[in-house]
């Protein structure tokens, strides 16, 4: 990837001084990279598209805030992954539940984002051992040894419930693309 | 639009950019702030009318090292909070220069004072409408300085936006030394950092909605 890095700065500097071909290449190339990275955090393949285009105009739009001294990868992604959650914030989007945790503890968009996911919704349609230990390791931030002792199960139980209730939820989430 | 058109008209649209855009926008948006307020400052209560005599003495130059070192270290904190995925300033550290100086004198003045001065050095005349003044005159600063960070991309819009607010803070404190009267450093160190405090809270509170792009 360093050497692709390098390749890639390359050409943004050269677009950053004006030379539109290097610029036209840059842009034609992030965009493989930017389907893949989308591709694995986003529900809908439908919203790939958009976001790509979304995420050009941003990088260029924004191509001031380049460092010209530092890596091109990190740069890019750290503008992906923030149109990703704005469009996630907005509805617009269905993001997977780790990128969705992982736009909740984002800072400033927890307010937004969980009115997005009704929480207690999702937790009610699932079953009850399965509800009560995400809630309590999830959302109260008991260890899975300490919800194993409350619920008086194995901390294997804990870990097989929660995994399979955020599953269910997940296939919830995306298939109703709420 | 397909993604090939989309990228063929960015490239049309492909301008040069500087190499110190993001330092260039944001000292004219710190610039342009302080300026207005300083404005503000003349207006609505007017700058010391010692001021020739103040400039003389020392006291006027610890307020103005100590605000205007602090505004300089969030500045360039404020700079790299601009851009996508920065991670958190190490040389925010650097604000602990200014407040140890200056808790240093504030030391020594206080140990050298009768009790009775001591109180006047800690609150002043004027206490009370210090802090919330520089609160009040770090708004179009950090006005501008939000109008900024929207031209870029800061991605932590909390602490851009507290950084912000620090900012503003300090660069509305080294303003407000020009009306102020006090001379204690614990006064500059209490009442000052107060308001800055105060501009730095609300920056961050405010980051999330107004820094967004």
């Amino acid at each position: 990837m360093s050497a692709d890095d390098n390749q890639l700065r390359a050409l943004m500097v050269a677009g950053l001084d004006g030379d539109k071909v290097a610029y036209r290449a840059l842009l034609s190339a992030i965009v493989p990279l930017l389907k893949r990275y989308y591709r694995r955090r986003v529900g809908n393949p439908d919203d790939l598209e958009d976001l790509v285009q979304e995420t050009l105009i941003a990088v260029h739009t924004r191509r001031a805030t380049y460092d010209r001294d530092r890596p091109f990868g990190p740069w890019l992604f750290a503008v992906a992954r923030y149109k990703m959650i704005d469009h996630f914030r907005r509805g617009r989007i269905s993001v997977s539940l780790d990128e969705a945790e992982g736009a909740l503890r984002d800072e400033g968009f927890e307010d937004s984002i969980s009115a997005q996911i009704d929480v207690d919704e999702a937790l009610r349609t699932l079953g009850g051992k399965q509800a009560r230990v995400i809630r309590a390791t999830r959302l109260e931030g008991l260890s899975v040894a300490e919800t194993a002792v409350r619920e008086g199960i194995g901390e294997s139980d804990v870990k097989v419930s929660v995994h399979r209730g955020l599953k269910s939820i997940a296939l919830r989430l995306r298939g109703g693309g709420r | 639009m397909k993604t090939g058109q989309l990228i063929e008209s960015l490239a049309q649209d492909a301008n040069p950019v500087r190499r110190h855009a993001v330092a260039a926008g944001v000292a004219t948006a710190l610039l342009a702030g302080t300026m207005l307020s300083f404005v503000i400052v003349v207006a609505l209560v007017g700058l010391r009318a010692d001021l020739v005599l103040a400039v003389a003495g020392p006291s006027f130059w610890m307020k103005f090292a100590y605000t205007a070192s602090l505004a300089c270290v969030a500045a360039s904190a404020f700079a790299h909070l601009v851009r996508p995925g920065a991670r958190t300033p190490g040389l925010l550290w650097l604000a602990i220069a200014p407040v140890a100086a200056t808790g240093g004198i504030c030391v020594h003045q206080l140990s050298r004072a009768v009790p009775g001065d001591r109180i006047a050095q800690i609150f002043g005349s004027s206490w009370s409408q210090c802090w919330w003044l520089i609160a009040l005159l770090a708004v179009p600063i950090y006005a501008a300085l939000a109008l900024v960070a929207r031209r870029f991309a800061p991605t932590r819009l909390r602490m851009a936006g507290g950084v912000a607010g620090f900012t503003a803070g300090a660069a509305a404190a080294t303003v407000y030394g020009l009306h102020c009267p006090e001379t204690a450093a614990a006064f500059l160190l209490i009442w000052y950092s107060f308001g800055i405090a105060t501009a730095t809270a609300a920056g961050a509170l405010l980051g999330p909605r107004l820094l967004r792009w």
